[in-house]
C-alpha cells in the first residue's frame, strides 16, 4: 500500500526511507501498541533530516544554565520610576524636551502632537544598594535587598514601537507573527528533561490589570513541531485545559485507549509520514503523564508558612505574580526548561505614579524572593532569571505634567532589564544611556544580542540552532544578534 | 552580456577551426584530383578568418574575467590573433598561398592547444582518467604517513609520532578534484587551493574555511549542496567527490584545519600515551523526536578515544536517566535521575560505566540512603553532587569524602549536624556547601568558617528587612 505512495527521485529518498524503515519495525515489533509508541518510533528511526543533521552537528558550547526563568513585564516598565536613575531632570521639570536630544527621532502617534513634550522627573527616590552601590528606586525595596545578585543592563533597545509587534519580536526575533518563541526553540535545541512535564510552560498573572492584551501565539511553536509550544499554566481547578478527565468518567481505561488511538495513528502516519502525527502523539503521551505530574506540581498547600512570608502577601492567592513565581521555582525544581511568567499593566501613558506603585507592589517582593529561594536551594548556579518589558517610556510626559501625575509614552531605544543566576555576572551594571535615557551612549544591547547571549547560555549558538521552513532556514536571532561577552560569567 | 559573449568563446572557436582545415583539405583535393575548387576554397579561408577573428574578441572578454593563467593566456591570445590574421592572408595573396596554409596549420594547432590547457588543465592531453583514479584509491587507502622521532638520554627513550593531516589527507584530495579550476593554473572566483596561504585567504566571495566550524566553511559546504545549486562544488558534470573525501574534509576542518604537524602518539618506554583531544557523546535531545544516540559514536571509537559506548547510552536510556554534555572540549558528563521515578538503588551502579566522564550527578529529592551513597566511592571524578532532600544523615558522610574531586555538595534539606559539619572541613577540594534546612546550628557553621574559611556555605538564612 505504501508503495503506491513513494516517488522515486532525490528528494523523497529519505521520506521513502523513512516509510521502510517504518514498515520494519511494524514487522518486527510486533505488538507496538503495548509500548509507548511515540517513544519508541521517534528513538529508533535513524533517517536524519537536515534539521536533525544540524541538531548533532552544532558544536556544543559548554552550557552555563539548565534552565530559564523569564518574567515578562508587558506593557513597557519604566525605566525612570525602577532602575535608570536621572537626578538631572529634576531641575529640568516641565521644560521640553531639547531637540538635540530627540533629533526628529519617531514618536508614537499618541504624542507626536503634543506642543511641547514636557521633561517629567521621575516621583520616587532613589537610593544606592548592596555592595555594587547600585542605584534603585523607593517602588522596588525588595529588589533593591537582592541588587547584588543582578545583572542590570540598562541599554537595551528594540525596534518595535508598538506592544504587540514589540512583544512579538522580544519573543520570536521578528515584528511579525508566525516564528518560533524562544521557549519553543529551547525545547527544539535541548529538549525536555522532565519527560513528565513540558519543557516550556507559560504562567499569567490574574491580578495585574489587563490594559495590553496577551496572546497564545507569544509562546507558540510557530513552524517547529508542535510538541515544542509552551502550555499555559492555569490557576484554578483546570490548570491545564482539557487534561483532566471528563466528569463521570474515571479514566481507568484511558491508558488501553490512548494505545488504540497511537496504533491508529500510526497507521496514518506510515501513509501519509506527517511530522504532525508524530507531534500529535508524543503530546498525547505527555498529557497522559501529565494528569499525574501536574496536580503534584501546583499543589503549593505543602509550602511552608516562612515560603508564603518571603512570597509577600499576595502569594497565598493562586493566580497572582507572586503564587506564579511559587509556582515557576516548584517547575523549575522538577527541570522544566523554560518557565515564562507574563504580568501585564505597566503600560502607564497617564497616572504613571499611581499605577507603578501597584505594579511594583504586585510584582517586586515575588522576584526578589524567587532569586533567593532558588540561591538558598543551590539551584541559581544553574537557572536564569530574566527580567523585563518589551520596551520602555519616554522621558517626556504623555499629556498634563504635574509633580505627582503624569504618563508616558512608549520609548524603544533605551530600557532596562535585568538577568540573575546561572551566567552572568552578579552585582554588575551594563551599558549607559544619556542624561534623559532618551539615546544609548554606551554597551547598547539589540533585542536579538540579549536573545543571541540567553541562548549562549544555555549551551546553544544562535547562528547554528535553525529550522528550515518555506525553502527557508529560520533563526530566533533572524539575520543578526550578538552574544554580549561582557556580562557573561 | 559582456560576460555572456566571453563564455561562448569555446564554442565558437571550434568554427574557424572546421572551416579553416575544410580549406586546408580542400586544398589537398584540389591538388590532387584537379578539380577546380577556387571559389569554395576562399570562401572557406574568408569565413574561417572572419570566425577567427569573433573567436579572438569573444576569447578577449573571456580572459578579462581574470580567472586565468596570466602567461598561458599570453600564448593563447597572441597565437589566436597570428591565426586569424593569417587566415586572412592565406585569403587575399594567392601567390604564397602553401606556405601561408602551412603556417596556419601550425598555428592552429598551437592555439588549440593553449586553448585546450587553459580548460581542462596541463596534464590532460596525455594523462589518462585510469591512471587518476588509480592514484586517488592509492592516496586514499594508505596508511598516514607517520613522521616518527625517537629522542633518547640513553636511559629512558621518548618516540614522538607525528602527522600533517592537510599534507596527508587534504592536499591529494584537492589535487584530484579541485585543482583543474582553482590552482596556479585557473583561478575560478579568484580562488586558489594549492597552498595553505590561498586557502586561508579564500576567493572573490570571502573566507572559505573557518577551522572547527564545518557550517561556515564554504569549502565544506559547497561540496553538501545538492547538485543542482549553482555553488555546488565541484559543478555539475565534473567529477564529484566521493563520500569519503567529503567526510575526510569534514572531519580535518571540524577538528581545527590543521596546516601543522599533529602529534598523533608519544610514547615513553613502550607506555602510550593519547594527547590527541577526547571527545565525547552529546546527548542533546532527551525527550524530543530526535535520537539520542549520534552517528558521532562510531567514528569516535576509530579515534580510540576515552567513550561511553552506544550501548550504556542506550541502557541509561531505557532507566530514564538523562545525560547530558557540560564541555566541548573534555569528557565532562551530567546525569539527572529526575525521571527515575520509581527509584531502585541498583541503578546507581550503572553509573560505574561512566565513572571516567562523570562530573556531576543529580540524585535531588530521591529516597535516597547512606548505605546508597557507598555506591557512588568509585566515581572519582565527581565535582558537584546534589544528594538535597534525600534521606541521607552524617553516616554517609565517610563514603563521600572517598571522592577526592568533590568541589561542590548539595546537601539541603537532609539530616545532615553539625557532627557532620566537622567530617565535611576535612573535604580537601571542597568550595560551595549548601546547609539549608540542615540540623546544623549557628555555632556549628561558625566553626566551620573558621576551619574552612574558602568554602562558601549556603545556609539560606536570608531574610528581607521589611519595608
Amino acid at each position: 500500500m505504501e508503495k503506491d505512495f513513494k516517488i522515486y527521485t532525490q528528494e523523497f529518498d529519505a521520506f521513502n526511507k523513512k516509510l521502510e524503515r517504518r514498515n520494519f519495525l511494524k514487522s518486527t515489533a510486533g505488538g507496538l501498541g503495548a509500548m509507548a509508541l511515540g517513544t519508541l518510533l521517534s528513538s529508533s528511526i535513524s533517517t536524519k533530516s537536515f534539521e536533525q543533521q544540524i541538531l548533532e552537528s552544532l558544536p556544543t558550547i559548554a552550557p552555563k544554565a539548565k534552565r530559564v526563568v523569564y518574567l515578562f513585564m508587558s506593557g513597557g516598565p519604566s525605566q525612570f520610576e525602577t532602575f535608570d536613575y536621572k537626578p538631572g531632570l529634576a531641575k529640568m521639570q516641565g521644560q521640553g524636551l531639547p531637540e538635540s536630544v530627540r533629533n526628529g527621532q519617531r514618536l508614537t502617534g499618541m504624542s507626536a502632537s503634543q506642543a511641547l513634550l514636557p521633561i517629567a522627573p521621575s516621583f520616587s527616590e532613589f537610593k544606592q544598594y548592596g555592595k555594587s552601590n547600585t542605584w534603585v528606586s523607593d517602588l522596588l525595596p525588595y529588589t533593591a535587598q537582592v541588587v547584588d545578585e543582578l545583572c542590570i543592563i540598562k541599554s537595551m533597545f528594540t525596534e518595535q514601537i508598538n506592544h504587540d509587534p514589540a512583544l512579538t519580536f522580544f519573543q520570536t526575533g521578528h515584528q511579525l507573527p508566525g516564528r518560533p518563541s524562544i521557549g519553543s526553540w529551547l525545547s527544539y535545541g535541548l529538549g525536555s528533561e522532565n519527560k513528565n512535564l513540558p519543557a516550556f510552560i507559560v504562567l499569567v498573572s490574574k491580578n495585574a490589570s489587563r490594559d495590553q492584551p496577551l496572546y497564545a501565539r507569544l509562546w507558540g511553536n510557530g513552524f517547529l513541531p508542535s510538541q515544542h509550544q509552551g502550555v499555559q499554566f492555569r490557576a484554578g481547578n483546570d490548570p491545564v485545559l482539557f487534561l483532566n478527565n471528563p466528569e463521570g468518567y474515571d479514566g481507568k481505561d484511558r491508558k488501553e485507549m490512548l494505545q488504540y488511538l497511537s496504533e491508529l495513528n500510526n497507521l496514518q502516519n506510515d501513509v501519509w509520514g506527517d511530522p504532525e502525527v508524530d507531534a500529535r502523539m508524543s503530546q498525547y503521551e505527555l498529557a497522559f503523564r501529565m494528569q499525574t505530574s501536574v496536580p503534584d506540581v501546583m499543589d503549593t498547600s505543602t509550602e511552608s508558612d516562612e515560603i508564603f512570608e518571603l512570597y509577600g502577601p499576595d502569594s497565598r492567592e493562586k493566580g497572582t505574580f507572586a503564587a506564579n513565581c511559587i509556582l515557576a521555582r516548584k517547575l523549575l525544581e522538577k527541570d522544566v526548561r523554560f518557565v515564562q511568567l507574563y504580568h501585564q499593566g505597566w503600560d502607564h501613558h497617564g497616572s504613571l505614579p499611581q499605577g507603578m506603585k501597584q505594579q511594583c507592589k504586585q510584582t517586586d517582593q515575588a522576584s526578589a524572593a524567587l532569586i533567593m529561594d532558588l540561591k538558598r536551594r543551590g539551584m541559581l548556579e544553574d537557572t536564569l532569571v530574566i527580567w523585563g518589558g518589551e520596551f520602555g517610556r519616554t522621558v517626556y510626559s504623555q499629556g498634563k505634567l504635574e509633580k505627582e501625575n503624569y504618563g508616558r509614552d512608549h520609548h524603544p531605544r533605551c530600557f532596562t532589564m535585568w538577568m540573575a543566576g546561572a551566567g552572568v555576572k552578579p552585582g554588575i551594571t551594563y551599558g549607559q544611556t544619556d542624561d534623559f535615557s532618551y539615546n544609548i551612549i554606551k554597551n547598547p544591547v539589540h533585542v536579538h544580542d540579549f536573545q543571541a547571549t540567553l541562548l549562549h547560555i544555555m549551551g546553544l549558538n544562535h547562528e547554528q540552532l535553525v529550522y528550515k521552513y518555506q525553502g527557508r532556514r529560520f533563526r530566533l536571532t533572524d539575520v543578526s544578534g550578538n552574544v554580549i561577552n561582557d556580562i557573561l560569567t | 552580456m559582456i560576460e555572456f559573449i566571453g563564455h561562448l568563446h569555446p564554442v565558437i572557436v571550434h568554427l574557424p577551426i572546421g572551416i579553416l582545415f575544410m580549406g586546408v583539405f580542400m586544398m589537398l583535393y584540389e591538388h590532387y584530383s584537379g578539380t577546380d575548387l577556387k571559389t569554395p576554397i576562399s570562401l572557406a579561408f574568408l569565413l574561417g578568418s572572419i570566425g577567427a577573428v569573433v573567436a579572438c574578441i569573444a576569447g578577449w572578454l573571456l580572459s578579462n574575467s581574470g580567472e586565468y593563467d596570466a602567461a598561458l593566456i599570453f600564448k593563447h591570445q597572441w597565437t589566436g590573433i597570428a591565426t586569424a590574421l593569417t587566415g586572412a592572408l592565406v585569403y587575399f595573396l594567392r601567390e604564397y598561398k602553401k606556405w601561408g596554409v602551412l603556417m596556419l596549420i601550425v598555428l592552429l594547432i598551437f592555439t588549440g592547444h593553449f586553448g585546450a590547457t587553459l580548460t581542462h588543465g596541463e596534464n590532460y592531453l596525455w594523462g589518462s582518467d585510469k591512471k587518476e583514479t588509480l592514484i586517488e584509491q592509492d592516496s586514499l587507502k594508505k596508511e598516514t604517513k607517520k613522521i616518527t622521532q625517537i629522542i633518547t638520554n640513553g636511559k629512558d627513550s621518548i618516540k614522538i609520532v607525528k602527522h600533517n593531516r592537510y599534507q596527508d589527507d587534504i592536499m591529494p584530495i584537492l589535487k584530484l578534484r579541485c585543482y583543474n579550476c582553482h590552482s596556479a593554473l585557473k583561478q575560478k572566483n579568484l580562488l586558489r587551493l594549492d597552498s595553505e596561504g590561498f586557502i586561508k585567504k579564500g576567493g572573490k566571495t570571502g573566507m572559505i574555511l573557518m577551522a572547527g566550524n564545518i557550517l561556515k566553511s564554504p569549502l565544506y559546504t559547497n561540496l553538501i549542496l545538492p547538485l543542482e545549486d549553482e555553488k555546488h562544488m565541484p559543478p555539475r558534470g565534473k567529477h564529484q567527490l566521493s563520500e569519503n573525501e567529503i567526510a575526510i574534509i569534514q572531519e580535518w576542518i571540524k577538528t581545527g584545519a590543521s596546516f601543522e604537524d599533529q602529534i598523533d602518539t608519544l610514547s615513553i618506554k613502550e607506555t602510550p600515551i593519547k594527547l590527541a583531544p577526547i571527545k565525547i557523546i552529546v546527548a542533546k535531545k532527551v525527550d524530543t523526536a530526535v535520537p539520542v544516540i549520534t552517528n558521532k559514536i562510531t567514528d569516535l571509537q576509530t579515534d580510540n578515544t576515552a567513550n561511553i559506548s552506544v550501548a550504556t547510552i542506550a541502557s541509561f536510556k531505557q532507566q530514564n536517566i538523562i545525560l547530558s554534555n557540560l564541555s566541548e572540549t573534555a569528557p565532562f558528563i551530567m546525569a539527572n535521575f529526575v525521571n527515575v521515578v520509581p527509584f531502585d538503588n541498583t541503578v546507581l551502579l550503572e553509573l560505574q560505566k561512566i565513572e571516567k566522564q562523570l562530573v556531576i550527578l543529580k540524585l535531588t529529592n530521591l529516597p535516597i540512603k547512606d548505605n546508597d551513597v557507598k555506591m557512588l566511592i568509585d566515581l572519582k571524578k565527581m565535582r558537584r553532587l546534589n544528594l538535597e532532600n534525600t534521606a541521607i544523615t552524617n553516616e554517609c558522610l565517610p563514603y563521600l569524602k572517598q571522592l577526592p574531586e568533590l568541589e561542590q555538595l548539595n546537601l539541603y534539606g537532609t539530616n545532615i549536624s553539625d557532627e557532620g559539619l566537622k567530617q565535611l572541613a576535612s573535604f580537601k577540594k571542597l568550595s560551595v556547601l549548601y546547609l539549608w534546612k540542615t540540623k546544623v546550628t549557628a555555632t556549628g557553621v561558625d566553626q566551620f568558617k573558621k576551619e574552612r574559611p574558602d568554602v562558601k556555605v549556603e545556609i539560606g538564612n536570608f531574610k528581607f528587612q521589611k519595608k
